[in-house]
């Protein structure tokens, strides 16, 4: 299809159609399938994602595109794709307008043709991580399951922060692209050479340090001595943001309304982490008694406080057990670490959505756009402006002035392709460049090492 | 003469802590080739047997073991350097074949390795760093941003540390035990082990992988090809693999009541989910189809087993093409031919599942809520020994667990465990034979009390 025609397609008959207006309602009575073929033809940033896939092709002969496999969920359920160029890729798109492509793993041969070959296996893959907020039903009181609202979405900020921290200072890694799940999570690719290169083994070990179990009691597991990577994740990320949490899902059940409180949700409530019955009882009077003005927390936290100051001048015999600080700890890992599924990151095989791929599971049909970490605080995707969907860059496709040309740069999702582009690909290829230059310059020094020995 | 050549070339070493990277260099006889891999095969079952049980193959019966047919000692003999590296590489041609003996070669000798590092001395493995050019440099932290990062989690003044990639030390890293930054992890001296160990571990398995290439070669030597082949089947305490199919013939009629009594647990639910689903999906059907095999199973049986389950839920024609094949290929009537023996108990625990399969390890596989239902139902009687297969269930000693419930299951076992305490259940047909061995012991009981009541009766 032309864009002209796809121009008229959109419009209708001018001279019956008014200067159509910019709400959604209009474009919602387009078949799903009419619209994604839309998509996949004019928005569907193709180019880019290939600059992405394609990794260092640019520069070296290794056919990374082409052996990168590809799935797509059509009425069937078809993995092992993969295609020649962006041309290629866009086209079998369109044609089979999938409502949802994964991107797997690099394999030693083009995964097409794997039925020729002895031994297909995957050789390379991002590191990847996915959080869902479903995995944190257990500690929210605002939503549960698919649904999901400012409030917790903060959870996923605080995920979004811990993890981009380690990720960076802890593994080294600095090509990290961020990317909203479509509904209720987010997607992390880690895209260094180093991280495509790393084994299962390599990937299970990282994950494990990352991930902290929650044991069978709902508690996490806390090894002390504290990891120093953990530690300072608490201390700079973790301490902050339970703050505003606290309030926001009302973990101690301050309004007694919330009868889903965290405190209330569990069997064995905060207080048995505390062994010293004296401080227990005292803080549970305070807690229901009618007189503070005090939140629980604060109340919790200045007992605990004040046990921890006396217990340096007493004996320690009694409260040997307790310590004050990692009670505190305790709760704060278990309400707000985030909760990774760590199966995913795991094996080399895993398929994980594409960016830009659509979340059609829901009504409003989200675009699944890259999240910049530093600037996570701000995004919301409850906000309803807040991400581009399906039937809203249709519409301005459609709103797009006659000479322009017919592509994302029309569209609300502009802004985000130009974010993946200048935040993240950009980099990388400067990165990619850099790494091919030292591989040709120890080519040299190899070549010359050999012809003066 | 009894003797099979290596290209000569010298070998010493001043202890036997090795890589293995070069093999030996020296005529053998045959028999003592045969002699000394079988006293590491010993070492190394030992160490399994360790691990099974939840000890650390550094515990005293390990190391005992150890000492007396692989010394380790800063001045070893000439003969226990020889008998050292000779055993390995032997025993690394014989487990190179398959991915499961590989496995477990791989993790065994691992463990060896580590274990016999715990042996050395300081001094010793001083040496040992030295003599393997060890890449990393120890240093003490003197980074004052470093040293209050590190406060507390460290033992600062006491301890060197070197750097190294995060990825040379992945059982640190995973369980958060070492400090990561920038991509390298910094380990403590006393930890190197971590960092030896992988790499011993890296370079075996790139080995053994390059060995099985050499196997045809080395079959060439039909002396060889013996050996080999019985110490490749001879791993992990077994008898030889042929011995788990059943001498007598199994009825089409009994494997109902018999599966409810005598089966291991795997089997048992595989055979309910087969007649509840009319179904089961490939793995599923290799560790039922295969283990009816080896319990006496005829493939004209077999055949109308699993036709009867499935058409059920298919057509007969639907049956034959997808099905049948496959059933006549694992009794080794097509294809290569292959008689294919029936799956260990290593190999079945390493089976992946997906949630609607039924095939695996059940101590693995099943919820813990599920199981403890199931052990209460048919083990009301013993709430103790019940308790201890949950227990060991959930610290993942699989195969202990299923060796208590075998116990569960035939209550009045008098002549000691046919399982032994120490390995668990190796394989789900010797769990069947001990079943039906008991089961006719029980019979012979009867039947003498009954003529010894007789003969009371007649006097």
């Amino acid at each position: 299809m032309s864009e002209e025609q796809t121009k008229k397609k959109l419009r209708g008959n001018e001279t019956t159609k008014n200067q159509i207006t910019t709400t959604n309602e209009t474009f919602s009575d387009l078949p799903l399938d009419t619209m994604l073929k839309l998509y996949y033809q004019h928005i569907f940033p193709v180019k880019e994602m290939y600059d992405w896939l394609s990794i260092d092709d640019f520069l070296t002969k290794r056919n990374y595109f082409s052996r990168r496999e590809f799935a797509f969920d059509t009425l069937k359920f078809r993995r092992h794709l993969s295609y020649s160029s962006p041309k290629d890729l866009q086209n079998q798109l369109i044609q089979n307008h999938p409502f949802k492509i994964h991107v797997g793993p690099l394999y030693n041969t083009i995964p097409r043709d794997k039925h020729l070959v002895s031994v297909f296996t995957p050789v390379e893959r991002e590191l990847v991580f996915d959080i869902d907020l479903t995995d944190y039903d257990p500690v929210r009181t605002c939503c549960e399951g698919a649904k999901i609202c400012t409030k917790c979405w903060t959870l996923m900020t605080v995920a979004i922060k811990v993890l981009d921290f380690i990720l960076r200072r802890s593994f080294g890694f600095q090509h990290l692209l961020w990317v909203y799940s479509g509904r209720r999570g987010v997607h992390c690719w880690v895209c260094d050479t180093r991280a495509r290169r790393l084994s299962e083994k390599s990937r299970a070990a990282l994950a494990s340090f990352i991930n902290i179990e929650v044991t069978k009691s709902g508690w996490v597991d806390l090894r002390h001595p504290m990891n120093p990577v953990i530690k300072k994740v608490y201390n700079e990320i973790l301490v902050d943001y339970f703050e505003d949490l606290v309030v926001d899902q009302d973990f101690f059940g301050d309004q007694d309304q919330n009868k889903r409180s965290f405190l209330n949700k569990f069997s064995n409530n905060v207080l048995v982490l505390i062994r010293n019955s004296e401080l227990r009882d005292r803080i549970q009077q305070r807690w229901t008694s009618q007189n503070e003005e005090k939140s629980r927390w604060h109340i919790l936290k200045e007992e605990l406080e004040y046990e921890q100051q006396n217990s340096k001048k007493k004996s320690n015999f009694y409260n040997r057990n307790d310590n004050y600080t990692k009670i505190l700890q305790v709760i704060i890992f278990t309400t707000i670490y985030p909760r990774l599924d760590i199966g995913v990151s795991k094996k080399l095989n895993h398929l994980l959505k594409s960016p830009f791929s659509v979340h059609t599971g829901t009504e409003n049909k989200k675009i699944c756009i890259p999240i910049n970490p530093k600037e996570c605080d701000d995004f919301d995707p409850t906000e309803p402006k807040c991400v581009p969907t399906l039937i809203g860059v249709v519409n301005d496709l459609n709103n797009s002035k006659k000479n322009q040309n017919l592509n994302y740069n029309s569209t609300n999702l502009k802004k985000y392709v130009d974010m993946f582009v200048n935040d993240f690909l950009k980099p990388l290829r400067l990165q990619l460049e850099k790494e091919h230059k030292e591989r040709i310059l120890s080519r040299k020094k190899n070549i010359m090492d050999i012809e003066n020995f | 003469m009894n003797k099979v050549e290596f290209t000569p070339k010298s070998n010493s070493q001043e202890n036997v802590l090795s890589f293995y990277k070069e093999p030996p260099h020296q005529d053998i006889e045959i028999s003592l080739l045969g002699k000394y891999a079988n006293e590491r095969l010993q070492v190394l079952r030992e160490i399994e047997g360790a691990k099974l049980q939840g000890l650390k193959p550094t515990s005293k019966e390990v190391m005992k073991v150890i000492t007396k047919h692989l010394p380790i000692r800063s001045q070893a003999t000439k003969k226990e350097v020889e008998k050292d590296q000779i055993s390995h590489f032997i025993l690394r041609l014989a487990f190179s074949q398959t991915e499961e003996s590989r496995r477990w070669f791989l993790s065994n000798e691992t463990s060896l390795f580590k274990c016999r590092w715990a042996m050395l001395s300081s001094n010793e493995r001083q040496n040992f760093l030295k003599r393997i050019n060890f890449a990393h440099k120890f240093f003490k932290i003197k980074n004052e941003k470093l040293r209050e990062e590190l406060e507390g989690f460290v033992d600062l003044e006491n301890n060197r540390f070197c750097k190294v990639p995060f990825e040379d030390v992945p059982d640190m890293v995973a369980t958060k035990r070492v400090f990561v930054s920038e991509g390298f992890a910094y380990v403590c001296e006393s930890n190197v082990i971590s960092i030896l160990g992988k790499m011993f571990n890296n370079h075996l398995m790139d080995s053994l992988s390059l060995s099985s290439k050499f196997l045809p070669q080395i079959w060439q030597d039909k002396r060889m090809k013996k050996l080999l082949e019985v110490l490749k089947d001879s791993y992990s305490q077994s008898e030889l693999a042929s011995s788990y199919f059943s001498t007598s013939k199994v009825n089409l009629k009994d494997l109902v009541w018999l599966s409810a009594r005598s089966f291991p647990p795997c089997m048992e639910r595989l055979h309910t989910s087969l007649k509840q689903q009319h179904h089961l999906r490939h793995w599923g059907r290799m560790q039922y189809g295969l283990f009816l095999k080896g319990i006496g199973l005829s493939l004209e049986d077999s055949l109308i087993f699993w036709k009867n389950e499935f058409t059920k839920k298919m057509n007969t024609k639907t049956f034959d093409t997808e099905y049948g094949y496959n059933i006549r290929h694992n009794y080794g009537k097509e294809g290569k031919c292959t008689n294919y023996t029936p799956y260990s108990c290593s190999k079945i625990i390493n089976l992946s599942s997906s949630p609607s399969e039924y095939h695996g390890c059940i101590f693995r596989t099943v919820k813990h809520e599920s199981l403890a239902l199931k052990l209460e139902t048919v083990g009301q009687d013993q709430p103790e020994r019940v308790q201890k297969i949950l227990q060991l269930s959930q610290n993942k000693h699989f195969q202990i667990a299923c060796q208590q419930y075998w116990l569960l299951r035939h209550p009045k076992e008098t002549t000691g465990e046919p399982i032994s305490t120490l390995t668990g259940t190796i394989h789900p047909n010797s769990y069947y034979n001990n079943s039906i061995e008991y089961y006719k012991r029980i019979q012979e009981q009867s039947k003498n009390k009954k003529n010894a009541q007789n003969q009371t009766n007649q006097k």
